[in-house]
This record gives C-alpha cells, sequence and structure tokens, in this order.
C-alpha cells in the first residue's frame, strides 16, 4: 500500500504538466505552423516577392507543359510559381519562375543543376518583366546549353501560366513548340523575315527546311518545308491536314524554294567522286522531316541507288553522304568533316576512317542498330552519324513506300 | 539552514558558480560558446527553467515522496524546457534555430536537476527562487566569459559583428571544438586559483568527498549514495 502515494503523485504531476503544456500549445502551435509555412515558402518569395502565402494546386488536370513539375498559387491572386525542370548541357535543372497576375515574370532562380560551368546565377532573374508577348532568350557565351535550357523553362513557365490562369495559350506559340516533335531534324529553328499569309517564318540552322505558322483566324497551322521540297501542314491539334489546306502547300513551297539553300550539285560532285560511272543522277523529293538536305537517285553500273545528303549536328554541324542501293543496304557512307581528321582527339579504340566507313556498308534497315555509327571517346558525333543515317533510311523508306 | 537572501544569490555567481566551480551542465556550456549569441540565450532560457522549476519543486517539497522525487523532477523540468521550447520557437525562431537540439538538452542540464536536489527539496519557495536566479546568473556569466573569448579570439567578432582589427589575430582552433575544452580548463583553472584564498570551495581528491558538490551534499561524510551519484553523473 505504501506504493500507492508516489505513483499518485507522479500521475497527478505528470497530468498537470501535461494540461499545461498544451495550453502553452495551443497559443503556440499556430505560430509555429506559420513559420513553418513561411519557410517552406521562402524559395517561392524569392521568385514573386511581393508574394504572401502560396497554395500549391493540381497540375494534373491543366494539360500544363510537362516540365512543369509543380505550381504554385499565390492565394491573393497576385499570380503563381511553378517548379520546372529542364535540360541544359546536362538533365536535371531545376527553376523556380513567378509569373504575376499580368502574366509577367517577377523572378526566377535555379535551384538545382548538373551543369558545371555555375553560369545559372547569371541568367537568374534576368528574364523578370518579361511576358509571352515579348519574350526574348538571354544567351550566355559559353553556357549556350545552360542558357537553352533556362530560357525553355522560363517559356514552359509562361506557357504554365496562361494555361493555369484560364486562359489558351495562342495556337501559333503552341504549333512552335511542336515543330521540334513534328520535324525533329530541324535543329533550333530561328524565326526569319515573315511574308505573305505566315505570321511567323523558321528556318533550320542546319538548311533541313522551314517552318510556317499561320493562322486563319479560327485555325491555327503549321507547314513544314524539307530541304528537298516535301511539306506538310499540321492544324492546332497536330492533324494532318496537308490536302485540305493546298493554298498553304502551296505558298509555303513557293517561299521555301527561293530562300532554301540548294545542296543538290554538292551532293551530285560527291555521287560522281563516290561511283566514277553514276549516271541519271536525279533529285527527288522526300517526305520525311529529318536531318536530310538533298537528296537524288542515280545509276552505276546498271543499278538503282540512292543518295542522301544529311546535315546532323554532332560535336559541331556535319555532312554526311549516305548512298544506299535499291535492296535498301547501305552502299557508301562518307562525311566531310570525320572526326578522325580532328587533331584533338587522337585515340578511337584504335579505329580509322576507313574501317568505319566501311562498318556502315551492307546494313539495312532490319539490321541497322546504331552500333556502326559509334566512335568511342566522341558521343556527339557518334550520335549525329546515328541519326544521320537513320533519317537516310527513314527517307528511303518513305521513298520506297510512296512508289509501291 | 538559514540563508541570507543576497548570500544565496551571490553565492550561485562566484563561490559556487555552476559552471566553473561545480562542474555542471559542462555538455551545453561547451557546445554553446562558439558564439556570445547563443551563450546568452542558452544561459537565459536555463536560467528561467532554473528558476521556475526551483519555485515549483520547493513548493511542492513535501508533497513529491522522496521514492519518487527524481522521476518527478525530471518531469517537472521537461515541462519548463518544454514551454520555453515552443515559446522560443513561435516567438524567436531565430535563437530556437541557433540553440538546436541543445535547447531540448536543458532537460538533463545538471545544473538544474543538481539544485533541484541539493537547493530546492530542501529550503523555501523564495529562498529556491533566488538560488534559481544567482546559479543562472552564475551560469549565463561563465557561458558569456567562455563565449566571449572563444568568439573574440577564435572568430574575430562579437556578437556575430566582425571587429576590425581581431581579423588579423584570430585563432580558429578556439571556435572550435577543441579550443572549448581549452578554454573551460583554463577558465576552472584560473577560477580554483581565485577561490583558493577565500577559502572557496576545495577539491580534496576524485573520491565522492572530493566532490565539488561535496559542501551542499545532505549526507556528511558523502558515502557512497547511489542515488547521489546518479545526480553527480547525470
Amino acid at each position: 500500500m505504501k506504493n500507492i502515494k508516489p505513483t499518485i503523485v507522479l500521475s497527478c504531476i505528470c497530468m498537470a504538466v501535461a494540461l499545461i503544456l498544451s495550453a502553452i500549445n495551443m497559443v503556440t502551435g499556430p505560430i509555429i505552423e506559420e513559420q513553418r509555412a513561411a519557410a517552406a515558402n521562402g524559395a517561392l518569395i524569392e521568385v514573386m516577392p511581393d508574394g504572401g502565402n502560396f497554395e500549391e494546386i493540381d497540375i494534373s488536370t491543366l494539360g500544363l507543359p510537362e516540365a512543369i513539375t509543380n505550381a504554385y498559387k499565390e492565394t491573393s491572386g497576385k499570380g503563381y510559381v511553378f517548379r520546372v525542370v529542364s535540360t541544359g548541357y546536362k538533365s536535371g535543372m531545376v527553376i523556380m519562375v513567378g509569373v504575376n497576375s499580368e502574366g509577367k515574370i517577377t523572378g526566377s532562380k535555379c535551384l538545382e543543376t548538373q551543369d558545371t560551368f555555375g553560369k545559372e546565377p547569371q541568367i537568374d532573374n534576368s528574364y523578370n518583366g518579361q511576358s509571352l508577348a515579348d519574350f526574348a532568350p538571354n544567351m550566355i557565351s559559353g553556357a549556350t546549353m545552360t542558357s537553352n535550357g533556362y530560357r525553355d523553362a522560363v517559356s514552359n513557365a509562361l506557357q504554365g501560366f496562361t494555361l493555369a490562369s484560364g486562359g489558351k495559350l495562342d495556337p501559333a506559340i503552341a504549333l512552335e513548340a511542336k515543330i521540334s516533335e513534328l520535324a525533329p531534324g530541324f535543329v533550333n529553328p530561328a524565326a526569319v523575315d515573315a511574308s505573305g499569309s505566315f505570321k511567323k517564318i523558321l528556318k533550320a540552322s542546319n538548311d533541313a527546311g522551314f517552318a510556317y505558322i499561320s493562322s486563319d483566324g479560327e485555325n491555327a497551322f503549321l507547314t513544314l518545308v524539307n530541304a528537298t521540297g516535301g511539306c506538310v501542314v499540321y492544324d492546332a491539334e497536330g492533324n494532318n491536314v496537308t490536302d485540305a489546306q493546298a493554298a498553304l502547300v502551296e505558298e509555303a513551297k513557293a517561299h521555301a524554294a527561293a530562300n532554301q539553300k540548294s545542296y543538290s550539285d554538292d551532293l551530285s560532285s560527291k555521287i560522281s567522286k563516290l561511283f566514277a560511272d553514276a549516271s541519271d543522277i536525279a533529285p527527288v523529293e522526300v517526305s520525311t522531316f529529318g536531318t536530310l538536305v538533298s537528296a537524288s537517285t542515280f545509276k552505276s553500273n546498271g543499278a538503282d541507288y540512292y543518295a542522301f545528303y544529311s546535315r546532323s549536328v554532332g560535336f559541331h554541324q556535319m555532312d554526311v553522304y549516305i548512298i544506299i542501293d535499291a535492296n535498301g543496304a547501305i552502299a557508301k557512307i562518307d562525311a566531310k568533316q570525320f572526326i578522325f581528321d580532328e587533331e584533338y582527339f587522337s585515340n578511337f579504340g584504335g579505329m580509322d576512317v576507313g574501317s568505319y566507313k566501311a562498318g556502315f556498308e551492307g546494313l539495312t534497315t532490319e539490321t541497322w542498330t546504331g552500333d556502326a555509327a559509334v566512335i568511342a571517346t566522341a558521343t556527339m558525333t557518334s550520335n549525329a552519324m546515328k541519326q544521320s543515317t537513320e533519317d537516310a533510311f527513314a527517307a528511303f523508306n518513305a521513298i520506297k513506300g510512296g512508289a509501291q | 539552514m538559514k540563508n541570507n537572501k543576497l548570500s544565496i544569490l551571490l553565492r550561485g555567481i562566484i563561490a559556487e558558480n555552476p559552471v566553473l566551480i561545480l562542474i555542471l551542465g559542462t555538455c551545453p556550456t561547451l557546445a554553446v560558446t562558439g558564439n556570445v549569441t547563443s551563450a546568452l540565450s542558452m544561459g537565459l532560457a536555463a536560467t528561467v527553467v532554473l528558476i521556475c522549476s526551483n519555485v515549483v519543486i520547493s513548493a511542492l517539497r513535501k508533497v513529491i515522496p522522496d521514492t519518487v522525487r527524481v522521476p518527478c523532477y525530471i518531469v517537472i523540468i521537461a515541462a519548463f524546457v518544454t514551454a520555453v521550447q515552443m515559446l522560443l520557437q513561435a516567438f524567436l525562431p531565430s535563437i530556437y534555430e541557433m540553440l538546436g537540439v541543445y535547447l531540448a538538452l536543458i532537460v538533463v542540464n545538471c545544473v538544474i536537476l543538481g539544485r533541484a536536489e541539493m537547493f530546492a527539496r530542501k529550503n523555501t519557495v523564495l529562498d529556491s527562487a533566488f538560488d534559481g536566479l544567482g546559479m543562472g546568473l552564475g551560469f549565463i556569466l561563465a557561458l558569456f566569459l567562455m563565449a566571449f573569448i572563444r568568439e573574440v579570439f577564435g572568430n574575430g567578432s562579437f556578437m556575430g559583428i566582425e571587429l576590425g582589427f581581431m581579423q588579423m589575430f584570430k585563432i580558429p582552433v578556439l571556435s572550435a571544438a577543441p579550443g572549448g575544452f581549452l578554454v573551460y580548463g583554463i577558465l576552472i583553472a584560473v577560477m580554483n586559483k581565485l577561490t583558493e584564498k577565500k577559502g572557496g570551495v576545495k577539491k580534496k581528491s576524485f573520491s565522492c568527498e572530493g566532490c565539488p558538490s561535496a559542501s551542499v551534499c545532505v549526507n556528511k561524510p558523502c558515502l557512497n549514495n547511489e542515488k547521489k551519484e546518479e545526480v553527480e553523473n547525470a
């Protein structure tokens, strides 16, 4: 029985203490919670200094650009902050972008990056005040890829703002974003002077073709013309409407023909060098939108051949020639600038130009794996060779398919 | 045990300074004296807890049974520490961040449990309050002294403000952990030298008798009492 008193006293003390602490917690709890939220908001406030409280919004139904991983709405309606993942020289750039209610950028900050130049702070906040209408990329010299990644992130955030705030993207902008998907071979399309019914004309920097953006009030169209004259028209939903838009096709083709740099003479002379008895060299139109700038058919030794000239970008701009025989097997390849010629790369695993070229010969769409293009220690060049070859195969298959 | 209130107050500051004479609360002393601001905040927080727990424990001294007194003290102290912690987090978050885990560790600060065991449970509420205040001031003073030396000479700054001329002569090791022990040892040595002549607490050996707290210990001579040791080792 003598153990009862200590037990009761200790229990009473514990209960009293618990009561007092819960009373204090009722006072301090909300304040602490507020501070926690403020700390979490820190990164958001940094890109939107006017902002107060933010709440994360559900982005799954908004159809925002995929690069946006999280979106936060300023609760008093001052705007949105987007967390955007982008790819600079390496993937995994995380950039926070604040956009105010007028659609202007209030701040941007790179939170994480794998790029090693450390140029991101130079770009942070440099887009402030810009909106979708007057968006101008800020390129930092010496960090082109990083700048590109940053530019994409900011552009995605601006598009995200338009969608998140209930607006619709200007179809022209949405279409422009589709160029890289529909014409993967058009490297860094840049705007040139617009003319005729086209609101915007973009020219691929590797001369693989032109992209034209137009709208007839209701609908917007993207017209692509490749360097061989192949043309296709897409509507805002990405449907192929080439047949219904004959006028656009005609106008775009005319513009492209007048402005396209011709590579067919170059290809012809290359064919003559590779096949001494080549005859009946005739340019041919292809309907793919890869890196090809010219395509021809010719005859040699009584057999038909198809020659493709691709300008893919490796470490530098490359000029690649791929000759495919009538059966779809690579007869010869060549390139203007082989990386083997460049002195600063010396070790390619014992590979030389001759054996590298020979590695392509005889490969068809079925037997092509991409391995033949691999040059040890020259990943960018290898990838470019791979792209050129695959573009040539695609074009060949399109020509063959069309002929059947 | 009649005590003049002033002497109770002063005792904690010099003659029975908890840090430098009684060698209590060593862990926070070494941990937070890297800079003056955190040392003062820690000292203040501990003092508040010390006064409050002393008062409550003294008021309950007739209620708390001997057998469960240590758990009772710990619960009371923990309550005050938690309260201080919540209040700091709510109203002075920067100090809360700075003190980090050491704030919660005030619960096991030997100065507080030690004073509960040595003084509050045997004295009146008012005396206990004065004892808490005196010990708290002694704790603050010792922390301030250590932090002053470590921050000014180790980091060339005072309360976070850089002292231009000290920047060229700073001794970085002082602001690191070894420097803490170094300064602590030197201060204890100086304190021993100063209090020696005035008949302060003398250490005889490393036995229980030689314990710095032996003079305030209940059972004289202090023989191997397990509960006592618990308190001293805590």
